[in-house]
């Protein structure tokens, strides 16, 4: 057994934290500067008033296309939804998509210094791949087909500076999007290129030699022809020594402990992506591709501690093809094909040797290879300016779905090789009804069938909502859900049954209170039941076995209360809380990788000409893991100064991540030996954007 | 225990970031930050397109419109009467034009919002604003159309056909509006033609 000690490498960290405090005593009396600046002058931007005609014909009007497939108001969406706009994400400093979303209510993600994990409302399963949560970029999804997930880390998502906005949509939206939209939908919607206007390079370079380089083209081509171009580079050192008591030999008995337990230099990454868009009247081409390989200093999976030689590496891109026609007002056609390509490999090097014998280390492989094309179709038609109805298709083929794990000796010596392809087919109906003009009812439903898995799922949405006055919403949503078993679920299931769909059922209540002109404050109470969750079980990866046995019941409230005032002064808090319980067994017992207390709380404050502080805190109640261990709660402050036109055509920021220095801890899964892994301290990031 | 015999794709560590991380980097940046913070002179432009709740950006353009319509004299009690903006009686526009019509002026008029139960109250106003809920409700006073000074404004997708002056519509989240001219004429307003280029449809005379 291993002896777990919390507690640090006195002498490394005692120096690093010397370092950080000075720096952080430079920074923050620098921030006391900024902030003795008298009379904060009221934000521009927010003065519509003062806009022509022809300004307020280019503001955006608040919108959410996510949860419904078409544009509606935020308050007629059958969904309980957030928006993020680019704004907030330049103004919080907000680094990648994971950052993104560890500021919105209700939402949590983890890391295991390999990837990110997203989890839901109270639901997160230590070793699965954000399965359970579908990420679209502009409507295109991101799962791909061997895990069904979507990365939300560098190395796999766009750049969060070529976001517009992003949607996110909780509760189950399989009604439209058939499977993976089991706890949420996460839409990131990109800039245009008429918006980007011209050239822009930004340069960003923060603390363990992290720096971040991006050219971005955008504009109008003649007459009609839109375009948008985008590289990024990225690269960092990572944290140059990590300690792991679990595999310090001093203090614990785990035959793979070794060097102190520090893992040296074992967290650089390496990311690079494009993206293109190019839209002619009713025509958008997209383009995307990426690439990212990140060192594991964890020893997950077995492998051999500080070896230096453990990372994961992830290509994917896509092509998307979408023909989008208005019709007249009434009516829109929406066509999509795409072409989807996804790659994953690991490098495990292992000790095959028994800790008596002298070690024996062989590079085990693991590999998942998936390409994927697909067609959509949907047809959109209003009537009467009230009634909102949409019919949609959407087929999907797997042309490949290949999965290896070996050992890379002379032969190979396989654990699996499992090959395999498939196709999907979905129809969706979806309509939006105003009984009254403050009573609206909507009602989803879709049908999908898996040919080769031999199965299918039919998922129901229906919803009422209601605005008893002008200035409350009361939504009343009921939703049912599924996931098909991924590949990788497949390829593991070694008993010989077969797996069905997870199920979902989801009941929520939303109230929603605008105190004009300033404030806006919402409550939202929810049940969700999950029934045939598909565990994992085993200790050794390669013997790992799948089975519909997991059940689970969530219940939960959250609150949140957002102030804006006419300055751009903005304060944003929320909370929740939530039980989630684990009866998968004969007792019930919590749920792992679960808080039950959330909070967040983020604070905009203009300083002077274009000039904002944004302030973020983000609470996570203690949680259980699945080794038992119970991984305490935390509190993690952010801070990041942004200037809009510091000299002309050039943005600046800098940001201070776990201001506070707080000592903190995400749940580690099954695959590690660590209950919980320990995340950076105090870390910045300058970041310089330059238009021309 | 013998390395292995792999090595990562990239090198991950170029020896001049590692001299650069630590104090001194901190410093570097640090530095960096007070002089761009301390240098700034800062100049406005309007590259980014912000998005703003659909009422706000309504009451912004329904302010708008006041300066581009000229009443009829008789509208008015004398040059400086306030202009009366009505709006049904539960719009959540009437809190977003309040706050922003507040010690504005057009023409040197102040701005006065208030709400509307009936046509009486309709008849006593200079800007008319009817959501889709409230159309319904005034229908009797759009149909019978020519209501002098009174420039009607709406949302709804017909609202000028119905016999409304100004019709909002949207474009791919962004606000667009119709006139409707011959109604405009009927009721005694002159719209300025800077207000027609800008509209997407006008309306001139009859369907036939």
């Amino acid at each position: 057994m291993i002896s777990r000690a919390v507690g640090s490498a006195p002498s490394l960290r005692a120096q690093r934290r010397r370092v950080s405090l000075f720096s952080a005593a430079v920074l923050l009396s620098h921030a006391a500067l900024l902030f003795g600046t008298p009379a904060a002058r009221a934000a521009d931007g927010d003065n519509l008033a003062d806009m022509s005609l022809e300004q307020l014909m280019n503001v955006h009007v608040e919108r959410v296309y996510s949860a419904s497939k078409y544009e509606q108001r935020v308050t007629q969406a059958p969904a309980s939804v957030t928006i993020i706009s680019s704004e907030e994400i330049r103004q919080f400093g907000d680094r990648t998509l994971s950052d993104i979303l560890r500021g919105v209510r209700g939402l949590y993600v983890s890391n295991d210094r390999n990837y990110s994990y997203l989890g839901i409302r109270g639901f997160l399963r230590p070793g699965d791949y954000n399965t359970r949560t579908l990420v679209l970029i502009d409507g295109h999804r991101m799962n791909e087909n061997i895990y069904d997930g979507a990365l939300l880390d560098e190395e796999n998502t766009i750049d969060v500076d070529l976001i517009d906005r992003v949607e996110v949509i909780r509760g189950p939206s399989s009604s439209i999007y058939g499977s993976s939209a089991f706890f949420g939908v996460i839409n990131l919607i990109t800039k245009s290129g008429k918006s980007v206007n011209g050239s822009e390079v930004s340069t960003q370079a923060g603390d363990n030699g992290t720096y971040k380089t991006r050219y971005t083209y955008g504009g109008v081509i003649g007459k009609d022809l839109e375009v948008l171009v985008s590289a990024t580079y990225y690269t960092s050192a990572g944290n140059p020594s990590l300690y792991y008591p679990e595999f310090d030999p001093r203090i614990s008995d785990n035959p793979a402990a070794a060097n102190n337990g520090v893992a040296v230099d074992s967290d650089a990454e390496h990311a690079y992506h494009f993206f293109t868009d190019i839209r002619y009247h009713d025509f958008t081409l997209t383009a995307f591709g990426s690439s990212g390989t990140k060192m594991i200093p964890t020893a997950a999976f077995g492998a051999v501690f500080n070896s230096r030689g453990e990372y994961s590496s992830d290509q994917s891109w896509y092509l998307d093809f979408k023909y989008n026609h208005h019709f007249d007002d009434d009516a829109e056609l929406l066509v999509r094909a795409f072409v989807d390509d996804a790659h994953y490999l690991g490098y495990y090097p292992t000790n095959n040797a028994e800790p008596s014998e002298a070690p024996d280390i062989v590079l085990n492989r693991d590999m998942a290879d998936g390409r994927w094309a697909g067609l959509e179709a949907q047809f959109t038609r209003k009537f009467d300016d009230r009634h909102t109805f949409v019919a949609g298709a959407e087929y999907r083929r797997n042309y490949r779905q290949i999965q290896l794990n070996y050992d890379d000796l002379d032969p190979r010596y396989m654990y699996v090789d499992d090959h395999r392809d498939g196709h999907v087919l979905g129809l969706y109906l979806q309509g939006d009804y105003a009984l009254l003009s403050n009573l609206s009812l909507n009602g989803g439903v879709r049908f999908d069938d898996y040919f080769t898995a031999g199965e299918h799922a039919l998922s129901p949405r229906f919803g009422a909502i209601y605005r008893p006055t002008s200035e409350s919403i009361v939504k009343l949503l009921y939703g049912e859900a599924f996931r098909a078993p991924n590949a990788y679920e497949q390829a593991y299931l070694l008993n010989g049954d077969r797996l069905r769909p997870e199920k979902i059922r989801t009941y929520e209540c939303v109230f929603e209170q605008y105190l004009q002109p300033h404030y806006k404050a919402s409550i939202s109470g929810y049940y969700y039941q999950v029934k045939d969750l598909i565990n994992i079980s085993g200790d050794d990866s390669a013997f790992q076995t799948a089975s519909n046995l997991g059940k689970t019941d969530t219940i939960g409230v959250e609150t949140e209360i957002e102030a804006k005032y006419d300055n751009g002064f903005m304060v944003r808090a929320s909370f929740g809380v939530q039980d989630s319980d684990d009866r998968t067994g004969e007792t019930t017992s919590e749920l792992t990788n679960s808080p039950r207390y959330l909070g967040k709380l983020a604070v905009l404050a203009p300083l002077w000409k274009k000039a904002t502080a944004g302030f973020e805190l983000q609470y996570y109640g203690a949680m259980d893991t699945v080794s038992g261990v119970r991984n305490s709660d935390f509190i993690v402050g952010n801070l990041t100064l942004a200037q809009r036109d510091l000299l002309p055509r050039l943005n600046a920021s800098v940001s201070v991540y776990n201001l506070f220095d707080a000592d903190y801890a995400y749940p580690g899964s099954s695959d590690h030996v660590q209950a919980t892994i320990p995340q950076n301290g105090r870390g910045f990031r300058l970041k310089l954007d330059y238009r021309f | 225990m013998s390395l292995l015999p792999i090595q990562p794709p990239v090198p991950f560590r170029p020896t001049i970031w590692v001299a650069a991380t630590g104090a001194r980097a901190w410093l570097i940046i640090a530095c960096l930050v007070v002089a761009i913070f301390i240098a700034t002179e800062t100049r406005l432009s309007g590259a980014e397109e912000p998005s703003f709740s659909e009422y706000k950006v309504k009451a912004a353009f329904i302010f708008n419109f006041a300066k581009y319509v000229e009443w009829p004299p008789a509208a008015f009690s004398n040059a400086t009467s306030p202009i009366i903006v009505g709006v049904g009686a539960d719009s959540p526009l009437y809190s977003e034009l309040e706050s922003l019509v507040r010690e504005r002026h057009v023409a040197g008029r102040s701005l006065i919002v208030r709400t509307c139960e009936n046509s009486i109250d309709a008849k006593a106003v200079h800007i008319l604003f009817l959501d889709t809920a409230s159309e319904e409700r005034f229908a009797p006073l759009l149909h019978e159309g020519g209501n002098p000074g009174i420039l009607t404004v709406g949302d709804s997708q017909n609202f000028t056909e119905n016999g409304g002056i100004i019709g909002f519509v949207e474009q791919t989240s962004k606000l667009r509006f119709k006139i409707n001219l011959k109604e405009a004429e009927r009721a005694h307003l002159k719209v300025s033609s800077q207000l027609l280029k800008l509209a997407v449809v006008v309306e001139r005379k009859d369907a036939s």
